[in-house]
């Protein structure tokens, strides 16, 4: 009886637990991917003037992403603000003395801030995701030119790695 | 009333935790591809001399002349790394004729000599790259890091000995090659 007793309230009585909240998250993976190509550009430089590339370079940027990204940027860099290219005997051709135009506009040197780099980047471009450019390749076009002008560069073959690299914010 | 539900607490943290969430998916960065660059400067090595006539008043009897003007030789050059030195050479074409009237009557190599910023007199004698036995050598200049690129300027004054040559009166006419080589 005294058993019945006591369970009896229990039975009869109602308690909530408190609600645990668990976030569901659905989301596919997002995708941004970047190719460059040709994989090598050639300058025939002049002592002290300006030198065309051999090629201009192609860039094509895919991406699939979420409905919150605002923007893709495409950065093109390199990794020193000091030395774009280096002889490897202490004479550097600096990023300022090295220009870019994109699709065909005004040359411009490679001294602007970006996400990867400081004073050695350029914005190849910013696209701005809205409805129907979520899941986008676009191609655009980088051609690249060497100033030497006052540089003093002695004879010599100079290489340097242009990155690129796209953000998604 | 406390006990049901999501505690404001709660709800906070999940609402701060959402909003991390998102900003973490929402800044995406690409690994991008590279391009390598690759800039080549030729070496350089360049000659330039004036003026571009040097005219002897040649003595009948045989002696030695003088050319009315010095020859400014200006070098320049932007070497590679590993260059040791740049030397100027003059030199004829023949050492047996120098100059010539055109028919059999020659001035030697032998008999034209140069003197260098003011040095002795010497003959066109000796061996270069370019001519052996009919060169003279202008400068050697021997090449370091600071001095890839460079420029020198050297003066030239050219004198022609006749004596025991028993020419012919005549115009006599040579031409004297100036060139460069690093090395």
């Amino acid at each position: 009886m005294t058993a019945l007793a006591l369970l009896a309230p229990r039975a009869s009585a109602q308690v909530n637990s408190n609600a645990a909240g668990v976030f569901l998250q659905a989301g596919r993976a997002e995708v941004i991917r970047v190719a460059a190509l040709p994989g090598t550009v050639n300058f025939a430089l002049s002592p002290n003037g300006i030198a065309g590339g051999s090629s201009a370079i192609t860039i094509t940027t895919s991406w699939s992403l979420i409905p919150s990204v605002q923007d893709v940027n495409l950065y093109a860099y390199f990794a020193s603000s000091a030395a774009a290219l280096t002889d490897g005997l202490g004479n550097n051709i600096p990023p300022a003395n090295v220009l870019a135009s994109v699709n065909g506009t005004a040359f411009a040197p490679f001294t602007g801030n970006g996400a990867f780099a400081v004073g050695s980047s350029m914005l190849v471009f910013t696209e701005r995701i809205i409805g129907n450019n979520k899941n986008k390749t676009r191609s655009d076009i980088l051609d690249m030119q060497i100033d030497t002008t006052g540089l003093g560069l002695p004879a010599g073959t100079y290489t340097g790695v242009l990155l690129i690299q796209a953000q998604a914010l | 009333m406390r006990g049901r539900g999501i505690p404001r607490v709660l709800l906070f943290v999940m609402a701060l935790a959402l909003a991390n969430s998102s900003a973490v998916l929402a800044q995406l960065n690409a690994s991008g591809p590279s391009v390598n660059l690759n800039a080549v400067i030729n070496p350089r090595l360049a000659v330039a001399v004036s003026p571009g006539t040097v005219n002897f008043q040649l003595f009948p009897g045989g002696g030695v002349s003088r050319g009315d003007n010095p020859l400014t030789i200006t070098t320049a050059w932007n070497l590679r790394a590993g260059t040791n030195n740049v030397s100027l050479f003059g030199y004829f074409s023949s050492a047996a004729a120098a100059l010539t009237n055109g028919g059999s009557a020659n001035i030697p190599s032998s008999r034209v000599r140069g003197s260098v910023n003011g040095g002795p007199f010497i003959a066109f004698t000796q061996n270069s790259p370019f001519g052996a036995g009919r060169s003279l050598r202008i400068f050697r200049q021997p090449i370091r890091r600071a001095n890839r690129i460079g420029q020198r300027n050297d003066t030239l004054n050219l004198q022609i000995n006749t004596v025991g040559l028993l020419l012919p009166f005549g115009t006599y006419t040579g031409v004297l090659h100036i060139q460069a080589r690093a090395i």
